[in-house]
């Protein structure tokens, strides 16, 4: 079994923004002096990973970082808890928080030895710039058995998961074959482990060669796109299996967001929140309604 | 003198336990204070403190049936502090601990009912307060004298003397009644704005250490460093007060024993305390498996044992007998809070345990056999271990599942050291020659613990201290 698990930091509360050398705060998400950590979501979805692993539900547990993923701290944190292989995957400034763009680049990547993994898990808020929808974004994009807002996650008997979470009036399992994917809110149950000092020392020795994927704003296609090397041969202490650097990738070029979405052209944030209703095309043709008419009422 | 210079009676530099001690003290003798506080929070490391305080001979250990007394508790001071430690403070600290938990009693601290054994101790003699609430309790009794002046977001720079006959003219009219060379105040900063505040009385130190300085530790401790250490405190706690003194010639002691404190948890940062699960009759092992240490000795020397060990960080390994042990009315010895945080690993067998931790099964069930058997013959043969803590409790044994492992390393909560007092807080310059107009309390002070630490004497000292240099202050 294959447990894939897709982190993106958030920026650290206990530490101030830094200013961009410019002053002008668009250029922040290009910045690289802003330390991350990972979400409580984030790490629910990783101690679930660890804790499969721990009770033999799977052989392998692979872990790609995105938002954050220049963050050599952020990276150490994950590689101290020991997943047997860790990615980083950093989107340009102006693609944070862009599910298509993940869906495009994070896919072939999990993909690798040419299978989904087994259970694919992510936080249910993919890092500051995610208001919830990029886990089902992908999972809808990947065509991949979704379950949204799980807390424990349970090898099945003949296979699949079941997964647990709370609902409304009474807490569900809810059973899915492989592969899937789900995406993980956190509670005390899956309050993520804290690394022993050993690993931490042994994570501190990694080198991590950071290479942008992708400086330009159209999609491209999709390349493993930060290599993370331990600076000793990797042992069962380590994570096993590290990504190859990308031999021709080019320098990231500064992106702002205005130039990516002008905020001014987005309808998401003006509007009260909308939930909609009925089959995945009603809420669709809604959703387009929606955004194509901001004043609509609610 | 500037329009903005401020005057009062005795000036206090630092708004911890110490220095609220003081302001008080004064101001229920009649004196006017100015207590300055360089961060806009009080409290310092007092009230980030375990909330312990070590007296002898109190109600509550009457009550628990516990006998203590002056002359134990001076015998612990001593013993613990391995004699390293300067007797006449000693015997300062017990002469007014009595009198001091009385007088903070009706100042508004409230005391948890129950008293516990701690580090250094024969006796139960912990007594615990929320420290956050009882720095207020004192903080509100000094307000309510109307003769506390709190300064916040004011920071104490350099102590000023009274000029010279040669000096300045205009500086010895301003300050005709003041002996020459005596200190008489601090020039401060407050938005931007230098000034100066002038003690009739001088000034007393209560600045506390200097944990947030970690190249100043590095200097006195090599050993410790933010790679082996973890530092905890209050963030004003730079050394200011005692560079600020030093400059005048201040003395200090005790520097080469800082020592970090063992049971805190390396890799969280969310419950600062340590835990001296190891006091209930856990064991200490590396990373290896094995004990290392007589865990029964001060948790400052635990510590440094502890540091000496392979990734700074070892493991405090017991069962659920120690565990249901705890105390959750003791921070320190509060193992369920752990355990309810997360922090306390489980498993229903040594060999799970080891497998969790990462250490040698086979070499951890042998490390937990041999102590068992020490155990039962009355003597561990390794390391020496008589009692659970100091030289109090009967040992026990590691042998009902579930078991547990607390990941453990030392962190540096406060200096235990600092500046050169006599018995009456009067700070001593190199030559052992008092420094006139200027005294010190809390842990800015060096010379009560010597080599080691009882548990609750530095947030004892802070209060008793600080009262005592009021009183020495007052009658200058």
């Amino acid at each position: 079994m294959h447990i894939a698990v897709l982190l993106a930091g958030v920026a650290d509360p206990r530490k101030p923004l830094p200013r961009p050398a410019s002053g002008d705060w668009r250029e922040l998400p290009c910045s690289d002096a802003i330390s991350y950590k990972l979400s409580p979501f984030d790490e629910a979805a990783l101690e679930i990973a660890l804790k499969l692993r721990d009770q033999g539900a799977a052989a392998r547990v692979t872990v790609v970082v995105t938002d954050g993923a220049l963050d050599n701290a952020l990276l150490r944190s994950v590689a101290a808890l020991k997943p047997d292989r860790l990615l980083g995957l950093s989107p340009p400034a102006g693609q944070r928080g862009s599910a298509a763009w993940l869906a495009r680049h994070a896919g072939d990547l999990l993909r690798a030895d040419g299978a989904w993994p087994d259970l694919v898990l992510i936080g249910r808020e993919h890092g500051d710039l995610d208001d919830g929808m990029t886990p089902a974004y992908l999972a809808e994009s990947w065509r991949l058995p979704f379950v949204n807002l799980a807390l424990q996650v349970q090898a099945g008997i003949s296979g699949g998961w079941a997964l647990l979470r709370s609902g409304a009036r009474q807490d569900e399992s809810l059973q899915v074959p492989a592969p899937a994917m789900a995406s993980i809110s956190n509670d005390k149950s899956n309050r993520l482990r804290h690394p022993l000092m050993k690993n931490v020392a042994m994570a501190k020795q990694f080198k991590f060669e950071q290479v942008t994927p992708d400086a330009g704003l159209a999609a491209t296609p999709a390349t493993p796109a930060t290599s993370a090397t331990p600076a000793t041969p990797a042992t069962s202490a380590t994570p096993a299996t590290f990504a190859s650097p990308a031999p021709s990738a080019a320098p990231a070029r500064p992106v702002t967001l205005v130039q990516a979405a002008p905020c001014s052209s987005s309808a998401r944030g003006a509007q009260a929140c909308h939930m909609f209703t009925g089959s995945v095309e009603e809420q669709a043709a809604a959703l387009v309604a929606y955004l194509r008419a901001p004043t609509i009422d609610h | 003198m500037s329009n903005s210079d401020l005057h009062t009676t005795l000036v206090v530099v630092g708004a911890g336990m110490a220095g609220f001690a003081t302001a008080l003290q004064a101001a229920q003798a009649g004196h006017d204070v100015i207590l300055l506080e360089k961060l806009e929070e009080t409290g310092g490391s007092s009230a980030m403190s375990g909330g312990c305080l070590a007296f002898a001979g109190t109600d509550l250990q009457a009550a628990d049936g516990v006998e203590d007394s002056s002359e134990l508790l001076f015998k612990d001071l001593r013993e613990v502090g391995k004699f390293e430690n300067d007797e006449n403070l000693v015997r300062a600290y017990v002469d007014n601990q009595l009198d001091t938990y009385e007088w903070m009693k009706q100042a508004g601290v409230q005391f948890g009912p129950h008293v516990e054994t701690s580090s250094g101790q024969s006796v139960p003699r912990v007594h615990n307060v929320d420290p956050a609430d009882a720095v207020r309790a004192l903080a509100a009794a000094a307000k309510r004298t109307g003769r506390v002046q709190l300064m916040t977001g004011t920071q104490a720079l350099r102590l000023v003397r009274a000029p010279s006959a040669s000096s300045d003219a205009g500086d010895s009219n301003e300050l005709g009644d003041a002996r020459e060379g005596r200190v008489i105040g601090v020039v401060a900063h407050r938005d931007g704005v230098p000034f100066k505040i002038l003690g009739s009385h001088g000034v007393v130190l209560t600045s506390g250490g200097f944990v947030q300085n970690a190249e100043l530790i590095h200097r006195y401790a090599p050993q410790y460093n933010e790679d082996t250490a973890v530092f905890i405190g209050g963030a004003g706690n730079t050394g200011d007060g005692l560079k600020m003194a030093q400059q005048l010639g201040a003395d200090c002691r005790d520097m080469l024993y800082i020592k970090g404190t063992y049971g805190k948890h390396p890799t969280d940062d969310t419950n600062h305390h340590s835990l001296l699960a190891v006091y209930k009759g856990a064991i200490a092992v590396n990373q290896d498996g094995k004990r290392y240490v007589d865990e029964s000795i001060s948790y400052k020397l635990l510590g440094d044992a502890c540091i000496q060990q392979p990734y700074s960080a070892t493991f405090q390994i017991f069962d659920q007998a120690i565990f249901d042990s705890g105390d959750n009315q003791t921070r320190i010895l509060d193992i369920e809070r752990r355990h309810e945080e997360g922090l306390v690993i489980q498993a229903d067998t040594l060999e799970a345990l080891a497998e969790l931790i990462e250490v040698p099964a086979a070499v951890l069930v042998d490390t937990v056999a041999t102590y068992n058997r020490d155990v039962d013959a009355g003597h561990d043969a390794e390391f020496g271990r008589a009692h659970l803590v100091h030289q109090h409790g009967k040992l026990v044994k590691i042998e009902t599942g579930p078991f547990y492992a607390y990941p453990s390393t030392a962190a540096v909560y406060g200096t235990y050291c600092g500046l050169c007092v006599d018995a009456a807080m009067r700070v001593l310059d190199v030559y052992g020659e008092s420094i006139a107009g200027l005294y010190a309390a809390g842990e800015v002070v060096g010379g009560l613990h010597g080599a080691a630490y009882m548990t609750g004497s530095a947030l004892g000292k802070a209060a008793i201290f600080g009262r005592i240099a009021a009183r020495t202050a007052l009658a200058g």
